[in-house]
């Protein structure tokens, strides 16, 4: 199965690009199964979280105080979580590559009877999920067959993911 | 202009079809006042821990008012601009009216 990185031009601006991962066997991109999976049930914590991904990308870039950092299990695997709107609990769970680089997977409803993420089956699966790819997209860019476009602001080279 | 790797999402085209220009604005502007009032900290040098000591609150408060979701009063903004010496409202120019 090859998965890759896509830019998503709905959301991408001047100041950020958002990419997503597409998996070609279910030929489905991580972040439209979020949607999908949340829209009906939580449609304004997901309209909030579109709107400020279409702010990130088109006014303020990728700022770190946007998103929960140290959310995944390693010091350095970069995955964090969009912030909840207050007394909502939808997450997000992103890879923060640079202020102008952020890749979105997926998530789901934290429940208020749970503390930590490793206690909901779907939001552990979405953790570790990005943690597989953090680790592939650091090894590309550390060995340069994925890198920075001039402007910093796309990846460019080869977007495959093996999952 | 679209590009390899360029992926334009029917799904959040609709969804984006839905937002009013209203809408994103004031999300927009949630995130830049966000964004600005963190440039400021950084400017003066000044942790998120000092800015709560600052002000008297927690620093879990100041991280959400970073997060760019909260709605932030007059009240809170007059009371950062007072503690970073910035100015984040520009209330003594006069009004200039956007000509559309």
């Amino acid at each position: 199965m090859k998965n890759k990185l896509v830019r998503l031009s709905n959301l991408s601006g001047e100041a950020a690009s958002i990419y997503s991962i597409y998996y070609s066997d279910k030929d489905e991109v991580l972040f439209e199964k979020f949607v999908r999976e949340n829209i009906q049930h939580n449609p304004e914590e997901t309209m909030n979280i579109v709107r400020r991904l279409r702010s990130i990308g088109r006014k303020t870039g990728a700022q770190d105080i946007y998103l929960k950092s140290d959310e995944g299990l390693e010091w350095n695997d970069d995955v964090c979580a969009l912030f909840d709107v207050p007394e909502k609990n939808l997450r997000l769970y992103c890879i923060l590559i640079s202020e102008k680089i952020l890749i979105i997977g997926s998530g789901g409803y934290k429940s208020k009877d749970i503390r930590k993420w490793q206690e909901d089956q779907q939001l552990s699966s979405a953790v570790h999920e990005m943690m597989h790819f953090s680790r592939i997209v650091k090894v590309k860019l550390e060995h340069g067959s994925l890198y920075f476009s001039d402007d910093d602001l796309r990846l460019e080279g080869n977007m495959t993911l093996i999952h | 202009m679209a590009k390899k790797n360029d992926y334009t999402s029917p799904l959040l085209e609709s969804l984006l079809k839905n937002i009013t220009p209203e809408e994103q604005a004031r999300t927009d502007a949630r995130m830049q006042m966000s964004a600005r009032i963190y440039a400021a900290l950084k400017e003066k040098g000044w942790t998120q821990t000092q800015l709560a000591s600052a002000l008297n609150k927690q620093v879990s408060v100041i991280s959400r008012w970073l997060s760019g979701t909260h709605n932030f009063t007059i009240d809170t903004l007059t009371d950062i601009e007072g503690v970073l010496k910035v100015r984040l409202l520009d209330l003594e120019n006069s009004i200039k009216v956007k000509k559309h």
